[in-house]
């Protein structure tokens, strides 16, 4: 049975189209990871979902029910959102943050909510700080109580809307390894996160969004090792890239070689690689390229699936292959010697040199 | 925030203690310094001729002082401060009307002081009685024949202003069922209307109105004031008479009718006679015994101040109260979507914080409550709980501006209506922000209610204007009320401070 369905789902800020035209079906037990690059509306296709930015068009379905404004928060006790940033109650203790809503919502009695409450701290590992309060606690600490919170309403789906993304690198695998527990034990999820590994991992079913909709749907295994379509293909093979654009021959050199060197440092590229990407960049874009045409653009990419770093460096002109012409001269020479190819191609009346390591 | 609160506290501590210790060193000091001056005795008004002359703001001192002295004249908002500068030798007289004067001078704590008069053909002030009746005036003033001329008046006069404060006030019962005659006095014109032994009226226009009422069969009812609240009262026809010792002016008879006069009474200048000081005077807790003894023994004194100060602790707490409540409903159309609730909530809150407290009390007593028959700590009450609401409203709307929306979000997301998540998550918080400021903002309530004199209810402030004017000590009763205030403040922040750690617990930052 589907727990969520959503039907032509839409969502607009005036003119803005943040996304339209979304159909799916999650079946109970389902684990969805939502991927995509930032701003194309990951967050609020989840905040749709559960009507805190209800959609402009279109219909959620929740177990076979419409969700409307007069069910939303009936609907809402069985379907719980983890926030970014945690959002937990900074006036009540852990205790309080979990038995509040099962107490005031669910009528629940105070000891039948604080047993179960224990019972979720232990899962989650929280137990000992039970009387901790919000602040006392560590990001990772938090972003654990808040999933217990949910559990704590016996929610039958859980929104988890980037629940590692505030947190410190140290502290992403205490709450993923929460999140993976959960995932096991059967609860219907939709987690939409920058964590590629890790949506690849849990997921049964993987949401890629851009262009406006839910462009490319399919198992981890599809989406991550045979993605179909462009977008997708760029995203997953090419998810890290540095370009940069030279206008004349007086350009800030050391400005690009600085970012080159940066773009290595953020993706802890091997040492030897980053030297051999950073020569490649100055010999080939300053010393050549840059000195013959002034004008011409350099791309630095790191394709995590293929595992390989090229540097592709496009100048307008004639059809001509400069590494040919110049010949057998030093800057030749060193490039030639640090790429593992290199290649020339010339389209659309652009000139292509594309060395890859 | 619970340090800084704390460091706040102790902050509070020392300052009351710096504060106390200060005011009380002051008189000490200064009266050591009187010690030193010896002026003499002057006889004659010519030998103040061209001196430096004090006069009460918006008396006709100024002029007697230019038109008999050709003075250099010094302005005073009342008559304690131009005496202690007389004693000072800041100046060197003070211009009041002879009855007073004479009070003055015959106080035990004013033996220094010595009286000049100035002769009648520079100045001779008729004392009347205000109304707006010209029926009443007109039998006031008929009554006012018959004794003159059976001889009681003149006995009258005699007794009141030939002897000392102490005269007894002659028993006259009011038999009569003609109606009631609504009276305001202001019971700090001594030897006219003042507070004689257990805060009962006594004084020469007391006996003069309780005498006309009698002699028309009308029973009486006063109501005490400040002298700058007798004229609207009469205007407002809240009152049908209207005395103390009030002189009929051009000026004065624009608004009102007098009678004829009750009483000619001349101009005088009080001078420093000479220096009146025994060694056993000049230690503080002598200074102290003896400001004690005047001032809260002598006729049940302290009742006055006990009855003030229950006035304000009552006049604060309601309005605090009520105050709060209203404070709901404004946060309420503030925090709302809708434009207009804001603007006219917020324009309320403008209002209110752009009127002084004063004029707010005004409009209240003579505007809004004026066809209205509640009782002025009412009027107070609402006055007040006017003030607090946009004061309160203000705080709790920014305290609930700082509550994180991710945690509103969280508990909307968890089922909890609008409302639900409101009293659940939002209320909690913004209380336990707000309540610093709003236990504060208690304590300026306190301190603010001091004006409601302004309106004839006698508060704890006012207490110690009616004592000072009855005793003429100019340090005592405003150290004490000061005291007083401050004793409140640092109880009612106390007391917060419990409420605020019960709450206090757990929060961030």
């Amino acid at each position: 049975m589907n727990v969520i369905s959503l039907k032509n789902l839409e969502k607009r800020f005036e003119d803005h189209i943040i996304f339209k035209g979304v159909n799916a079906d999650i079946e109970r037990g389902e684990v969805v990871s939502i991927i995509g690059p930032s701003g194309t509306g990951k967050s609020t296709l989840l905040r749709a979902v559960n009507f805190l930015d209800p959609a402009t068009g279109g219909e959620v379905f929740f177990k076979g029910v419409k969700v409307d404004k007069q069910n939303i928060d009936i609907t809402r006790r069985k379907m719980g959102m983890v926030f970014q940033n945690f959002g937990l109650f900074s006036h009540l203790d852990v205790m309080g943050n979990l038995t509040v809503g099962p107490i005031k919502l669910l009528k629940k009695s105070a000891s039948e909510a604080e047993a179960a409450a224990l019972q979720l701290l232990k899962l989650v590992g929280m137990a000992e700080r039970a009387h901790h309060f919000p602040y006392q606690l560590s990001g990772g600490q938090r972003q654990r109580v808040a999933i217990a919170r949910c559990l704590a309403m016996q929610s039958e789906v859980i929104l988890f809307d980037e629940p590692t993304s505030s947190l410190d690198p140290t502290m992403l695998a205490e709450v993923m390894a929460v999140i993976r527990n959960l995932a096991k034990s059967g609860m219907t999820m939709l987690v939409v996160t920058h964590e590629m590994e890790f949506a690849r991992e849990i997921a049964n079913r993987v949401f890629y969004m851009d262009e406006q909709s839910l462009y490319e749907e399919g198992s981890p295994e599809d989406i991550f090792n045979n993605p179909k379509k462009p977008k997708t293909q760029e995203f997953i093979l090419k998810i890290r890239s540095f370009s940069y654009e030279i206008k004349n021959r007086d350009f800030d050199f050391a400005e690009m070689l600085g970012g080159v060197e940066n773009f290595c440092f953020r993706h802890a590229v091997d040492k030897k690689i980053a030297g051999r990407l950073q020569l490649i960049a100055e010999e080939l874009v300053v010393n050549i390229i840059a000195q013959h045409y002034g004008e011409c653009s350099l791309k630095v990419s790191f394709s995590s699936k293929l595992g390989n770093y090229t540097l592709t460096v496009g100048y307008k002109g004639a059809n001509s292959n400069i590494l040919e012409i110049i010949g057998d001269d030093l800057p030749v020479i060193l490039v030639k010697k640090s790429a593992k190819t290199v290649k020339h191609e010339y389209i659309d009346e652009v000139n292509i040199i594309t060395a890859t390591l | 925030m619970c340090a800084e609160n704390r460091y706040n506290f102790y902050l509070i501590k020392a300052a009351i203690f710096l504060a106390v210790l200060s005011w009380l060193v002051i008189p000490v000091y200064a009266s050591d310094n009187v010690s030193d001056n010896d002026s003499g005795s002057q006889t004659s008004y010519k030998s103040l001729y061209g001196k430096k002359i004090g006069v009460l703001i918006g008396s006709s001192g100024d002029d007697i002082a230019i038109s008999a002295l050709n003075a250099e004249v010094f302005y005073y908002l009342d008559i304690l401060s131009g005496i202690e500068d007389v004693r000072k030798g800041r100046i060197d007289g003070f211009i009041e009307d002879l009855s007073v004067a004479r009070v003055i001078a015959d106080d035990v704590a004013n033996r220094d002081l010595g009286v000049v008069v100035i002769p009648a053909e520079f100045f001779k002030a008729p004392i009347g009685v205000m109304s707006l009746n010209q029926g009443i005036v007109d039998r006031f003033n008929a009554f006012l024949e018959i004794i003159k001329y059976d001889g009681i008046l003149l006995d009258m006069q005699k007794r009141w202003f030939d002897n000392d404060l102490d005269t007894p006030m002659p028993d006259i019962v009011l038999t009569g069922d003609n109606g009631t005659l609504r009276v305001a006095i202001c019971a700090m014109s001594m030897p006219f209307v003042y507070l004689g032994a257990n805060s009962s009226f006594k004084g020469y226009s007391m006996e003069l109105v309780l005498r006309f009422a009698a002699h028309f069969g009308l029973k009486v009812e006063f109501i005490d004031m400040d002298f700058s609240g007798l004229i609207p009262y009469i205007v407002s026809g809240k009152a049908d008479l209207a005395v103390a010792n009030i002189s009929i002016t051009e000026e004065r008879k624009k608004s009102v009718i007098f009678t004829e006069p009750i009483f000619d009474d001349l101009a005088a200048v009080i001078v420093l006679k000479k220096v009146v000081r025994t060694a056993e005077n000049d230690t503080f807790f002598n200074w102290l015994k003896e400001a004690v003894k005047r001032n809260l023994i002598t006729d049940n004194r302290w009742q006055i101040i006990v009855k003030g100060l229950f006035v304000t602790i009552f006049i604060a707490v309601s309005s605090l109260f009520f105050g709060t409540i209203f404070a709901g409903l404004i946060c309420c159309l503030l925090t709302r979507k809708n434009r207009y609730a804001r603007r006219v909530a917020g324009l309320y809150c403008s209002l209110i914080y752009g009127t002084p407290a004063v004029v707010l009390l005004m409009i209240s007593y003579y505007i809004i409550f004026d066809k209205i028959s509640i009782s002025n700590i009412a009027v107070a009450i609402a006055a007040f709980t006017m003030v607090e609401a946009s004061t309160v409203a203000q705080n709790l709307r920014s305290a609930i501006e700082t509550v994180d929306p991710v945690e509103i979000e969280a508990a909307r997301s968890m089922g909890f209506t609008s409302i639900g998540a409101f009293l659940a998550v939002t209320l909690p918080q913004a209380v336990r922000k707000a309540l610093p400021s709003y236990a504060f903002g208690f304590v300026e309530l306190v301190k603010a209610t001091a004006i409601v004199g302004f309106i004839a209810i006698n508060d704890l402030t006012r207490a110690s204007d009616i004592i000072r004017s009855r005793t003429y000590d100019a340090y005592f009763p405003i150290l004490l009320v000061t005291l007083i205030y401050l004793i409140i403040m640092v109880i009612s922040v106390w007391i917060f401070k419990i409420i605020a750690g019960k709450l206090n617990r757990g929060r961030a930052k």
